[in-house]
């Protein structure tokens, strides 16, 4: 028994570590107002929801909410649309300066994001979509990260596969749709979850984007209810508000999660 | 030289052209006398200033707003604090930003410095004397104001009382001799004696300057050019600092680690006079005020604290100048900042709203200090220049450095900083 036990304690040691900033967060949150004396506060003896009353106290949520499903929904299907095409194109066909192409795409990943933000706001608003879903949207369909996951992955898939269906005079549109994408499934849904986590989580550009108090996502809308000197407890309470869907996603998506990065590995 | 007729056509279209997008941009002009002359819509951006929810404050008021001025609509935006100039700066550059916007003294100089903000001297013309001194300086940048200013906060001594009993100090100390000699009581009876921040992310607005200011000594030279702070009173004011952690009498883990509000020792109730506190710190953890007492900012060779100054400015690229500036010149009347300054604890710029917390003596007594308060350094580079200090100062109390080569460190980069810019 404890030799079947043993290999599993550094685990689940792991495990206890990864869910304790977790824990604290939630405790937190239901400590509201009351001086912190760690680590004895981080027993809830004191239960109280006034926090999240405090965090939730607008009346936009709903739109709130609303407004954030669609962003991270929109942009995980719209992302990997474009980066699954583009990774292909990259990972299998051969034409001029296709190299130079792609890692001058790649490079966009060392351009800080503070220095693009005023020309893509200005692109935006020149465009009349300031203060809009698409023009929230738009600007963050070109994931280099996306990109390269995507190209990395098909890289993997046996040449011959397209061979063979080619040989069976099946036309480029119906290669990528009934062999390549089938492949992806794995990386699309790893993707998708990462794709909607950088959306769901996204502060900034939302920020900059929208006007309106109803066109806000989630993050920007609590943050305005936010008043300067605000309590650990409404701060953590907030973080769990967000926190929540995302956890629901994982706990959904999680065995295609497991799967990419499984199959990643031995790749 | 002749000039080429076609181009000296050119030149004169261009030339009328941009005078006519300035007058149209400008925000020139004050606010008119008759409110039925200013019409426009006004966009405001403010932020979550109270725990209470803005727009239950704000869309009643512009209702009120628009019985005087019908011809004015106003939009007032909650904005979240996070990030809120690079939103703010974001916006000006892309000639989307608001009409009216709030900002404290160390945005407004760096706003006014890139020529973003319309100088609103003309919206209090006919009572500039009901405001306050300091809060007009605060507001002000190369002579002219650019903000009128809305709300002012005050910090100062505050002590813990039962600490004080029990460590049988009996008076509130007023001068820096008068907290080192009740230092060693405090620290007999297992108590901190003060709370001295010094991690790098803290303010120096709440912990060096005040007291740099309290030895008589500034940041910056009076024309913003030199750093200062490596004056014999800069000096001084770093030695009684380090004799406070030398000593024992401030908790040594605050100079390197940043501490939650919630689980400081001041929140713990193990301190036993702060420096540069403000007793709606209390109000956020549910701290009894009745076990604590305000006293003078601390007084080396002057009695000085640091208070903030909230203001609205009107953008350079306002369309709509004279309703952004009634819109202001409303906000900020007395009836209306008595209101505001009241719901959310703070204090007024205005002389002629009075005393506002008389009855509470906690609140009612920082109020007295509000003439002793001063907003900071009022520079475009006053954040960048704390950002250059705070290291120095933190080796100097760690025992890095002495105080002086820490001093002439910062001062020799702040002064490299004010060169370039």
């Amino acid at each position: 028994m404890r030799r079947r036990l043993l290999p599993h304690l550094p685990l689940a040691l792991v495990a206890v570590a990864t869910v304790f900033p977790f824990y604290v967060m939630v405790v937190l949150s239901v400590q509201h107002g009351r001086p912190l004396s760690l680590p004895g506060s981080l027993l809830p003896i004191h239960i109280d929801f006034g926090a999240y009353a405090e965090a939730l106290a607008g009346s936009d949520m709903g739109r709130w909410i609303g407004n954030t499903v669609a962003y991270s929904g929109i942009s995980v299907v719209l992302v990997l649309v474009f980066a699954s095409i583009a990774a292909y194109a990259f990972a299998k066909k051969r034409f001029f300066g296709s190299k130079v192409l792609f890692w001058t795409f790649i490079a966009m990943l060392m351009v800080p994001y503070h220095l693009t933000l005023i020309p893509q706001f200005i692109l935006i608003s020149k465009l009349g979509l300031l203060d809009t879903m698409t023009g929230l949207i738009v600007p963050t369909l070109a994931n280099a990260q996306a990109l390269f996951l995507m190209r990395q992955f098909i890289i993997g898939i046996p040449d011959e596969l397209i061979e063979a269906a080619k040989i069976d005079g099946a036309g480029e549109v119906r290669i990528f749709f009934q062999i390549i994408l089938p492949q992806c499934k794995p990386i699309l849904a790893t993707l998708g979850v990462f794709v909607f986590l950088w959306h769901w989580n996204d502060f900034l550009w939302p920020l900059v984007a929208t006007r309106s108090p109803g066109n806000y996502v989630l993050t920007v809308g609590l943050y305005s209810l936010q008043a300067k000197d605000v309590s650990l407890a409404v701060t953590m309470a907030a973080a769990v508000i967000t926190f929540l869907p995302i956890l629901l996603v994982y706990l959904l998506l999680q065995r295609y999660f497991v799967r990419g990065v499984t199959m990643s590995g031995m790749k | 030289m002749q000039m080429n007729p076609i181009r000296r056509i050119g030149a004169l279209a261009t030339a009328v052209v941009l005078a006519a997008a300035m007058a149209a941009c400008g925000s020139g002009g004050g606010v008119p006398s008759d409110p039925s002359q200013v019409s426009g819509k006004v966009t405001m951006w403010i932020y979550p200033i109270g725990a209470d929810l803005e727009k239950t404050w704000w869309q009643p008021k512009v209702a009120e707003f628009r019985k005087k001025y019908p011809k004015v609509n106003v939009d007032v935006v909650v904005q979240p604090w996070a990030n809120r100039d690079e939103q703010l700066t974001t916006a000006i550059a892309g000639n989307k930003g608001p009409d009216v916007v709030y900002l404290i003294p160390d945005q407004l100089s760096q706003y006014a410095d890139t020529g973003a903000l319309a100088d609103v001297t003309d919206v209090i013309s006919s009572d500039r004397s009901d405001f306050r001194d300091n809060a007009l300086q605060a507001m002000t940048y190369d002579g002219k104001l650019y903000g009128v200013p809305l709300l002012m906060s005050v910090t100062t001594t505050m002590v813990n009382k039962k600490v004080m009993q029990a460590a049988g100090v009996t008076s509130v100390p007023q001068t820096w001799d008068d907290l080192l000699a009740a230092a060693p009581k405090f620290k007999a009876k297992g108590y901190y004696a003060t709370y001295y921040i010094g991690d790098p992310k803290q303010t120096l607005n709440q912990t060096f300057y005040p007291l740099l200011w309290q030895a008589g000594g500034e940041v910056l030279s009076a024309d913003g050019k030199k750093c200062t702070i490596n004056s014999a009173a800069g000096l001084k004011a770093l030695e009684f600092v380090k004799k406070l952690i030398d000593n024992g009498y401030t908790p040594k883990d605050a100079l390197t680690a940043a501490q939650q509000a919630e689980t400081s020792p001041f929140a713990q109730g193990k301190v036993g006079v702060t420096i540069s506190t403000a007793s709606a710190d209390l109000a956020t953890y549910k701290l009894s005020k009745e076990n604590y007492q305000v006293g003078p900012p601390l007084k080396d060779v002057k009695s000085v604290g640091y208070g903030t100054v909230g203001g609205l400015s009107v953008l350079q690229s306002s369309q709509n100048a004279a309703a952004a500036k009634a819109w202001v010149q409303w906000v900020t009347s007395t009836a209306q900042m008595k209101e505001f300054d009241k719901s959310r604890s703070y204090f007024p710029p205005r002389k002629s709203v009075g005393s506002l917390y008389a009855s509470d003596p906690l609140v009612g007594g920082e109020e007295k200090y509000l003439d002793q308060m001063r907003p900071g350094v009022i520079s475009p580079q006053g954040r960048a220049l704390m950002d250059l200090i705070k290291p120095h100062l933190q080796a100097a109390l760690l025992g890095k450095v002495t105080p002086k080569q820490a001093l002439d460190a910062a001062a020799a980069e702040v002064d490299a900083l004010l060169a370039r810019s």
